[in-house]
C-alpha cells in the first residue's frame, strides 16, 4: 500500500465529504422525481453500507442479517407512529436502541469465538426476525404487511416530496460518513486495519478486538435501523418480505461491489447496484427481447464472484488507478507538447 | 394409542427431512474441513441435482439413470466452480471466500430460473410409492430411500476417510495441510476432490426430496441453511457429528410442528443454533478438541 | 483522488440521464407500440407487473395479456383513432421495484392509467403514490385493502379487477354448509395470500354454520406437512380447506391422501392452473375449489354472456404464446376493457377516466365476471363470479350444488 492510499484512508478532511454532498444537493435542481427517487433509494441503502464496509472491510465479519435491523428500524417506526401515535423522530431512536441491544446480545458471544460464526449467527437470527414480523401479526400486521406509515415532520414541514426526502435521507448518510470516518481514524479503526485480521497479532500486542467488533458491529446496526425507519415513512407501506436473508446478501454485494478498503465503497456500491439495476431494465431488452428480469440475479451473483476474484478491494481503488494514469498521462502528454513546441519553435500556437 | 402413532408418524417425518439435511450437511463439513471454506452454495446443488434429473426424466430416460448422470452432471458443476471460483481466488481471505461462495449461490439460481423457470416440477417416485402402515403411522417407501440412501453415504464416507488413501489424504489435509504438503499431498487436488464429492452428494439429496416435495428454483437456499443449521449444531468439524446433527433438526422441526405450530418451526431450529454457537460452539457431538482455527 | 470519486459518480449520473430518456423516448424496448411518442395522436397507459421473481406465475401471463391486447388494439387502429402508447414495467415482485415503476410511468411517462400490481404487497405499496398523482390505477391483485380504506370507504383514484378473497372464501363456505360439512380444519400458507383468506374464514364462518376444530399453517417452502397433518388427523374434521398456491398445496394435498386422510379437500382459487394438476399428480383429484369460469368456458351455458368472452381469450392467448390462458390474466385483461371503455368516451384526462370509471361505466361484463363498480364500491363483483369445480382424472369439471 502506497503512501497516497494511505493518506486517502486517513485523509480526515471534510472538503472531501463537502465537495462531494455539496455537489449531490444540486441533482434535485436538475432531476426528475424519478431521478430523485431513484437516489433516494441509494441513500437508503448507502446508510446501512457504510456501517456494513466498516463491518466487513476493517472488522473482517460477514453479516448475513442487516435485513433484520433494517426490518426492526422500520416496524418500530410504523408501529410508534401510526398505531401508538408516537412522533416520528422518537420512532427512529427508540428502533436504533433496539436495534443497538440486539446487536450487543448477538455480538457479545460471537465475538468471543474465532473465525467466520457471525455470519452463522446473523443468518439464523435474520431468519428468526423475518418469522417474527410474520407471526406477530398484531403489532406488524403479518403476511399482509403493514399499511398507512405516516410521514415525518419537522418543525411543520413535512417531508412527503420526493425532493425533501432525498436531502433528508442524504443528509443522515452524510452524517454517517462523517461519523464513520471518525471511527475509523480512532483508536479503533487503528488497531482494526493494523492487524489486518489476523487475530494472533492482535492478541500479541493487546488490541481488545472483540471490544473494536463488537462497537463496530452496534454502530453498523444502528445506521441500519435509521434507514429502515427513514424507509417505513418514505414508502408508507411495509411488509416481511422487504427484510429476508436476500435482503441481507443484496447489502454484502453493494458493499463488495464498492470495496472494502474504503468507506466511500458504501457509496459507490450502492450507486453502482441500484443504477446498474435501473441500466440492466432498460438496456438489456433491447438486446434479448425475451429474457425476464432474472438475468439480473446471474448478473449480480457473477458479478460479486468476479469483483471479488479480479478486483477484491472493489470498485474504489480500480477507479482511482485510472485517475492516476490519466493524471500521468496528462503530464506525459504536456511534457511532449513543450518538447513539440520548443521544437518548432512556439510555432504550435499558430 | 392414538397419541403413540402420532409420535411415530413425526418421528418417520423428522427422520425423513433429517436424513436430507444430512446428505447436504455431509458436503458442507467436507469442504469446510478440506478448504476452511463455509460454502453457502451447497444447497445449490441439491437443487440442480433435483432439476436436472426432472429434466432427464423428462427426456424419457430411465429414472436411475436420470439420477445417476445428474450427480456426475452436478459433480462436473462442482469442479467448474472449484476450479473458477474457489481455486482463482483461492490467495484470498477466508471472507473474501466465503462471500464468493454466497455469489455462487445467487448466480447458480438465477441459471436456474433461466433454465427450468419459477415453476414448480416433481419427480416420480425411486419405487412404488403404496404408503406402508406401521402402527398406525404411515410410511412411504421414498421415505425410507432418503434414510437409507443417507445411512449408506455415512458408511462410504467413514470407508473413504478411514480405509482408503485419497480419503487419508483430504483427512491428512484436514489435520494439518503443512505437513500433509511436505508429505507430497497437494492441497489444491484436495480442495477440487472435495467439492466435487459434495456436489455429488448434494445431488443425490436433491434428487431423494424432489419426489416428496418438488423441485424448484429457490429450493437450495433453505435446505442449504437447514443444512448448516444441523452442522454447525451437530458439529462443524466431524461428518458424523453433522448427520447426527441434521437428525436431529429434522425430528425437533418435526415435533415442532406435529405438537405446537407450524410457524415455529423455523424460529426454533435457529435459536437452537444461536444458543449452540453461544454456548457450544464445537456442535454438541463432536469432540472438543485443542485446536479449533 | 476526490475528483475521481467525483468523476466516477457524476458517470453514473450520466449514464441514469441517459436511461432515463430513453425510456421516455422510443428507445424503451418494452414498450409494446413502436416508436410513437406521447401526443395527441396518442394515449399512454402503464403496465406494472411481477412478470419475473417469485410472483411471475400470476404477473407473466397478466403482462404478456396486456402487451397482447394493447397490439390488437393498435392493429385495429386504436382508441378512437388514438394509438394506445403501452409503457410496461417488470417489479421483479420486489416491493421497492414496484415503487420505483409506478413513480417512473406516473412523473415521466406521464401516463393517462395504470394497470398492474400482480400481489397485494406491491399493490398496496403502489397504490399511494396513485392516489397523490392523482392518476386511476387499476389492480389485479386481491386485496380488499387496496380499495377500500381502514374506513372501508372506497379509495378515490384504485380500482381492482379480481374478486375479493372474501368472495372465494364464502364460496367456500357456502358449498361446505350446502353438503353439510360443519367441522373443518383450516391450513393456509404462511403469507399474505394465505393469511388473508384466513382473516376471512375466521370473520364468515359462523354465517354459514361451520366451525373449525383446528387452524394452523404452512409455509410456502413446505417439504412435508405430514408432523401438521397428524393433528389435523387428530382434530377430526368432517373436510380440510387447504388454502394457499400452487407448490405448497400440491405437497400438503399430497400428503393428506398419503396419510390417507378420507375427508374432502378444498382448496383455494390460487391452484386453479393446470400447474397445479400436474404437480399434485393423482392427489389432484377430488379436490374441490372455487374459480373464475374461464377454466370451465367450454361448460358454460351458451347462453351465458361470459362464455363468448372467454373462448375468444383464450384462443387468442393460446395462439400467441403457446400456453392456456390463466386466471391471472384475465385480470389484466377486464382492466384493459374497462380503460378502454373509459378512454373511448373521455379521452386521455386522468380525472375524466376515473369519473367514467366510477360514474358512469355501470353493469360490465368482463371475463372475471359482472361488474357493477359504484363510488361506493370500486370492486364490483358479486360472489357468483366464482365457479365451484371439481378436478376428476386430471380435468375441471363443474361441480352442482
Amino acid at each position: 500500500m502506497n503512501k497516497k492510499s494511505l493518506k486517502l484512508i486517513y485523509n480526515n478532511s471534510l472538503v472531501g465529504p463537502s465537495i462531494f454532498f455539496a455537489l449531490l444537493f444540486c441533482i434535485p435542481l436538475v432531476g426528475s422525481n424519478y431521478t430523485l427517487a431513484i437516489f433516494t433509494m441509494i441513500g437508503f441503502y448507502a446508510l446501512i453500507c457504510i456501517g456494513l464496509t466498516m463491518l466487513t472491510g476493517y472488522a473482517g465479519q460477514i453479516s448475513l442479517g442487516h435485513a433484520a435491523f433494517y426490518g426492526i428500524g422500520a416496524y418500530t417506526s410504523a408501529y410508534m407512529t401510526a398505531t401508538l401515535g408516537f412522533s416520528p423522530w422518537l420512532a427512529i431512536l427508540v428502533g436504533a436502541l433496539i436495534s443497538a441491544l440486539v446487536a450487543l446480545l448477538i455480538g457479545i458471544p460471537t465475538f468471543k469465538l474465532k473465525g467466520y460464526y457471525l455470519a452463522l449467527a446473523t443468518l439464523g437470527f435474520g431468519i428468526i426476525v423475518y418469522t417474527a414480523f410474520k407471526e406477530l401479526t398484531s403489532i406488524t400486521g403479518g403476511s399482509n404487511g403493514f399499511f398507512g406509515i405516516p410521514s415525518i415532520h419537522l418543525f411543520g414541514f413535512e417531508f412527503v416530496t420526493d425532493q425533501s426526502y432525498f436531502y433528508l435521507i442524504w443528509l443522515f448518510v452524510f452524517m454517517a460518513l462523517v461519523f464513520s470516518r471518525n471511527i475509523i481514524h480512532s483508536r479503533i479503526g487503528r488497531g482494526l486495519r493494523s492487524i489486518e485480521g489476523s487475530e494472533i497479532a492482535a492478541d500479541a500486542v493487546g488490541v481488545n478486538l472483540m471490544k473494536y467488533k463488537l462497537q463496530i458491529f452496534v454502530t453498523s446496526a444502528i445506521f441500519t435501523s435509521i434507514s429502515g425507519s427513514l424507509l417505513a415513512h418514505y414508502v408508507s407501506f411495509i411488509n416481511p418480505n422487504l427484510f429476508t436473508a436476500n435482503t441481507s446478501i443484496y447489502l454484502l454485494i453493494m458493499v463488495i461491489i464498492g470495496g472494502l478498503n474504503n468507506i466511500w465503497g458504501a457509496i459507490v456500491g450502492s450507486a453502482a447496484y441500484v443504477l446498474l439495476g435501473e441500466l440492466l431494465k432498460h438496456f438489456v431488452p433491447v438486446f434479448f427481447p425475451n429474457i425476464g428480469g432474472e438475468f439480473e440475479i446471474v448478473f449480480f451473483g457473477l458479478l460479486l464472484v468476479l469483483t471479488l476474484i479480479y478486483m477484491p478491494n472493489g470498485l474504489v481503488p480500480q477507479f482511482m488507478k485510472i485517475a492516476r494514469k490519466l493524471k500521468k498521462k496528462e503530464r506525459h502528454a504536456s511534457i511532449a507538447f513543450t518538447i513539440d513546441t520548443q521544437a518548432t519553435g512556439g510555432k504550435a500556437n499558430d | 394409542m392414538e397419541t403413540f402413532s402420532q409420535m411415530l408418524q413425526l418421528l418417520f417425518s423428522g427422520l425423513t427431512i433429517g436424513a436430507i439435511y444430512a446428505l447436504i450437511a455431509v458436503g458442507f463439513v467436507i469442504i469446510y474441513n478440506v478448504t476452511g471454506i463455509l460454502n453457502f452454495a451447497q444447497g445449490e446443488f441439491a437443487m440442480f441435482g433435483a432439476l436436472i434429473s426432472i429434466s432427464l426424466v423428462k427426456a424419457n430416460l430411465p429414472l436411475w439413470l436420470a439420477i445417476i448422470l445428474s450427480i456426475v452432471i452436478v459433480a462436473a458443476i462442482g469442479a467448474v466452480f472449484e476450479r473458477t471460483a474457489i481455486h482463482t481466488a483461492r490467495k484470498s481471505s477466508m471472507t473474501t471466500l466465503i462471500i464468493i461462495t454466497i455469489g455462487v449461490s445467487i448466480a447458480f439460481r438465477g441459471i436456474a430460473i433461466l433454465i427450468w423457470g419459477t415453476q414448480a416440477q416433481t419427480l416420480p417416485p425411486f419405487t412404488d410409492n403404496t404408503p406402508i402402515k406401521f402402527l398406525e403411522a404411515v410410511l412411504l417407501p421414498q421415505n425410507l430411500w432418503a434414510i437409507g440412501l443417507s445411512i449408506v453415504i455415512l458408511i462410504v464416507m467413514m470407508y473413504f476417510f478411514n480405509f482408503t488413501f485419497t480419503g487419508k489424504s483430504l483427512t491428512a489435509c484436514v489435520v494439518n495441510p503443512f505437513a500433509a504438503r511436505l508429505m507430497g499431498i497437494n492441497p489444491n487436488k484436495m480442495s477440487l476432490l472435495a467439492v466435487v464429492v459434495s456436489a455429488g452428494v448434494g445431488a443425490l439429496a436433491g434428487t431423494v426430496i424432489a419426489p416428496i416435495s418438488g423441485a424448484s428454483y429457490d429450493m437450495g437456499m433453505m435446505l442449504g441453511i437447514k443444512a448448516f443449521v444441523a452442522a454447525v449444531v451437530g458439529g462443524l468439524t466431524n461428518a458424523p457429528a453433522a448427520i447426527a446433527g441434521a437428525f436431529l433438526i429434522g425430528i425437533i422441526e418435526a415435533f415442532t410442528e406435529g405438537l405446537w405450530s407450524s410457524g415455529l418451526k423455523d424460529v426454533v431450529s435457529f435459536s437452537l443454533l444461536l444458543l449452540i454457537l453461544f454456548i457450544k460452539p464445537e456442535g454438541l457431538f463432536a469432540k472438543a478438541s485443542g485446536k479449533r482455527v | 483522488m476526490k475528483k475521481t470519486l467525483l468523476s466516477l459518480f457524476l458517470l453514473m449520473g450520466a449514464l441514469l440521464l441517459v436511461a432515463c430518456s430513453s425510456s421516455s423516448g422510443k428507445g424503451d424496448a418494452s414498450s409494446a407500440s413502436t416508436g410513437s411518442e406521447a401526443s395527441a395522436n396518442s394515449i399512454k397507459i402503464a403496465g406494472i407487473f411481477s412478470a419475473s421473481g417469485g410472483a411471475a406465475a400470476l404477473g407473466e401471463p397478466e403482462m404478456q395479456t396486456l402487451k397482447m391486447l394493447v397490439d390488437q388494439k393498435n392493429e385495429d387502429g386504436g382508441i378512437n383513432g388514438r394509438k394506445i402508447d403501452l409503457v410496461t414495467y417488470d417489479d421483479k415482485s420486489d416491493q421497492n421495484e414496484a415503487i420505483l415503476s409506478m413513480k417512473k410511468a406516473l412523473t415521466q411517462d406521464k401516463v393517462s392509467i395504470v394497470i398492474g400490481g400482480t400481489t397485494s404487497g406491491n399493490s398496496l405499496a403502489m397504490l399511494p403514490l396513485a392516489e397523490q398523482n392523482q392518476v386511476p390505477y387499476i389492480s389485479v391483485a386481491a386485496s380488499k385493502q387496496i380499495y377500500m380504506n381502514e374506513n372501508g370507504q372506497a379509495r378515490k383514484w384504485v380500482f381492482k379487477m379480481p374478486q375479493d378473497d372474501q368472495q372465494a372464501v364464502e364460496r367456500i363456505l357456502q358449498y361446505l354448509k350446502d353438503n353439510n360439512l360443519t367441522k373443518v380444519a383450516w391450513l393456509n400458507v404462511a403469507n399474505s395470500f394465505g393469511t388473508g383468506g384466513h382473516e376471512e374464514f375466521v370473520k364468515h364462518m359462523e354465517n354459514y354454520g361451520v366451525k373449525s376444530v383446528i387452524e394452523d399453517e404452512f409455509e410456502a417452502t413446505v417439504t412435508d406437512a405430514k408432523p401438521l397433518l397428524t393433528r389435523v388427523k387428530k382434530a377430526n374434521p368432517d373436510a380440510i380447506i387447504v388454502w394457499g398456491t400452487v407448490q405448497e398445496s400440491a405437497v400438503v394435498i399430497k400428503n393428506i391422501r398419503e396419510l390417507s386422510l378420507d375427508l374432502p379437500v378444498l382448496a383455494s382459487h390460487g391452484v386453479a392452473t393446470g400447474q397445479f394438476i400436474e404437480v399434485a399428480g393423482e392427489a389432484a383429484n377430488d379436490v374441490v375449489l372455487p374459480t373464475g369460469k374461464l377454466l370451465i368456458a367450454d361448460k358454460l351455458e351458451d347462453s351465458n354472456p361470459q362464455k363468448e368472452l372467454l373462448s375468444a381469450y383464450n384462443e387468442a392467448f393460446t395462439a400467441k404464446y403457446n400456453k392456456p390462458a390463466s386466471t391471472f390474466g384475465a385480470y389484466a385483461a377486464d382492466g384493459f376493457s374497462i380503460a378502454t371503455k373509459a378512454i373511448e368516451a373521455k379521452g386521455g384526462d386522468s380525472a375524466a377516466l376515473r369519473d367514467y370509471i366510477e360514474q358512469e361505466l355501470g353493469e360490465y361484463i368482463g371475463l372475471t365476471g359482472t361488474f357493477n363498480i359504484t363510488a361506493d364500491n370500486h370492486m364490483g363483483l358479486s360472489p357468483d363470479s366464482f365457479a365451484m369445480v371439481r378436478i376428476v382424472d386430471g380435468k375441471w369439471t363443474l361441480e352442482d350444488k
